[in-house]
């Protein structure tokens, strides 16, 4: 797949191919962060910059190490420590360099370590045999269009709030119907970019 | 490389196959240890801070950064108040911190404007990164630990435990009837933790070598749990006395509002009023929902007699309208205090002092209703819990 433009894949993991609402990958912090406008931004913008991060480590490792050496079957373990690493990495400097935002994102920071989205995003870029940049591209995409979409989605339930949900759909059974619309919603930019 | 020519060297041996992922693997977690080793060595290393307090040499220290000010200071015996046990949620440990930086988000609920103005911190929260001065007031800096021997442990009612601890190391306590003292949980159960209880003996009650208090238990509460199950001999330690709760020496007429474990400090209070033999009117309504919740009624009914001007007024607010057993005031407690002010009250309201240490419902109830009667906001004294 070496000639898709790295820009196209960008729009397309954002929009037509988002790992959220077409994948339905990262369901758990999207159903219990998606409450309160504030936390679903926090939890948005820790998701993008791990998911661009362990995107590109998880490449130069998968290309420089793995494949070498014929370890393919072991992209699982490894995917997983470096994501572990790059979380923990990235906990460290945020509470270096600002105590307030890491206040702010709390428990949702070291959660990240067990996002599927994220192990998603570097299992498929494996899959479709992404180059360096168009790995770049993809996790960035994919994090923003995860960002948005638990955007979105705090944004109705904050509409919802007060709305006469029945008792057994309330809370996270509304949300998964919602969320269930969204994507059926999102299926319309399906054909503007493919990948 | 080195390590990538030993990598394919033992890859190109048939032999040693089964070695190269587990060599692959070794490396990778080796690497990504080591990495995190070196951020950690970078970015969590803060070094050695200096904290000086008051400016004054021989209590100022130097200590390894990277904890809270607050443990920092307790592990130096200096005790800041604080009830919650350094989770931001009861805001006593303020100190004025300029130079530790803006406060957290987690902090603000706890702070006034003014405070967030002019660099007040809560120092659990205050991550120690680099040398500070600190300002603490001498009584804080009295605050001592106490090494303590469980003398009792009954029950006072259904849910209130009256605590009464020997003090041991040192072997009694000053302190000002009305201020409280913080319970230390042992560290093999929850190290750490600590919560803050109303002393309930009086000034110089038996020589100030007892502590009692009243423990409201059964909620699911970690450490009145604990406390619950304390038997006579059991070790504990404490360390106080904090807080400025305490009666304004000023000869007007006072009006004591106490529910549950609230009792603890208007006991304090009242029976130093009995005392120092004092003149002043005092009134005292307790809450409760019905008889099983008053305690100490001995008491009260031998200073009726015996003080100058006291009356108790419990307020019950399950008694049932056909329960003849019951005398006394119905209702909630701040209902009762409005009728006394309203109907037999001789002092002027503004002439009044409102002493309350109760659960926050029913504290702001009393506040709302003694305000809109005419006391003097300033005149309200309250210790919330």
């Amino acid at each position: 797949m070496g000639e898709v433009n790295p820009f196209i894949i960008l729009i397309a993991a954002i929009f037509t191919n988002n790992i959220l609402l077409a994948n339905f990958l990262g369901m758990c912090p999207f159903v219990a962060i998606s409450k309160q406008i504030k936390s679903a931004f926090g939890m948005g913008v820790a998701v993008t910059f791990v998911m661009t991060l362990t995107a590109t480590l998880n490449w130069l490792v998968y290309e420089l190490v793995l494949e070498p050496y014929n370890l393919e079957f072991l992209k699982f373990l490894v995917f997983i420590i470096v994501i572990a690493a790059a979380v923990q990495f990235v906990e460290m400097v945020i509470e270096k360099s600002s105590p307030t935002l890491y206040m702010n994102l709390g428990v949702f920071l070291p959660l990240i370590t067990v996002n599927c989205a994220i192990l998603g995003v570097s299992l498929l870029m494996g899959n479709r045999e992404y180059s360096f940049i168009q790995s770049l591209a993809f996790g960035i995409g994919s994090g923003i269009g995860w960002w948005m979409a638990i955007m979105a989605m705090a944004g109705l339930r904050h509409r919802i709030q007060f709305s006469n949900v029945p008792k057994a759909l309330q809370d996270p059974g509304i949300t998964m119907l919602i969320a269930g619309v969204m994507a059926m919603a999102f299926q319309g930019f399906a054909g503007i970019v493919n990948i | 490389m080195q390590l990538s020519t030993i990598l394919l060297a033992a890859s190109e041996t048939a032999s040693a196959n089964f070695l190269t992922p587990i060599l692959v693997m070794a490396v990778i977690g080796l690497c990504l240890s080591l990495l995190l080793v070196i951020a950690e060595y970078f970015l969590a290393n803060y070094g050695e801070c200096k904290i000086n307090i008051n400016d004054e040499e021989e209590r100022s220290f130097v200590t390894e950064g990277g904890n809270s000010l607050l443990n920092i200071l307790s592990d130096r015996k200096i005790f800041i108040p604080s009830a919650c046990g350094g989770r931001a949620t009861c805001g006593f440990c303020k100190l004025k911190l300029p130079e530790a930086g803006a406060a957290l988000p987690t902090e603000l609920p706890m702070l006034s404007r003014e405070e967030v103005k002019n660099g007040t911190r809560l120092i659990c929260q205050v991550k120690v990164t680099s040398d500070l001065n600190l300002h603490i007031p001498q009584e804080l800096l009295e605050i001592q630990e106490f090494k303590c021997v469980v003398g009792s442990n009954e029950d006072s009612t259904h849910n209130i435990k009256e605590l009464v601890l020997e003090l041991k190391d040192p072997d009694h306590i000053g302190f000002i009837p009305g201020q409280y003292i913080q319970f230390q949980m042992p560290p093999h159960i929850a190290k750490g933790e600590q919560r803050a209880y109303s002393i309930a003996s009086t000034r110089n009650e038996d020589d100030g070598k007892k502590v009692i208090l009243n423990i409201r238990w059964g909620f699911g509460g970690l450490v009145s749990t604990y406390v619950s199950t304390l038997k006579p001999g059991d070790e504990v330690i404490i360390t106080g006395p904090y807080g400025d709760f305490m009666e304004a020496e000023t000869g007007a007429e006072m009006i004591c509002v106490a529910g549950g474990a609230g009792m603890a400090p208007l006991r304090s209070i009242i029976l130093d009023l009995a005392k120092k033999n004092s003149k002043r009117k005092v009134t005292y309504f307790f809450g409760g929902r019905d008889q099983e919740d008053l305690f100490y009624l001995d008491t009260w009914a031998e200073l009726e007699k015996s003080m100058h001007d006291f009356s108790f007024v419990p307020a019950l607010s399950d008694i049932k309208d056909d329960d003849t057993s019951w005398t006394g005031e119905r209702g909630f407690v701040h209902l009762a205090v409005e009728r006394y002010i309203n109907e037999r009250c001789e002092s002027d309201p503004e002439q009044l002092e409102g002493y309350l240490c109760g659960p926050p419902p029913m504290i702001d109830g009393v506040i709302a209703v003694m305000t809109a009667i005419g006391v003097p906001e300033e005149k309200i004294y309250f210790d919330k819990f």
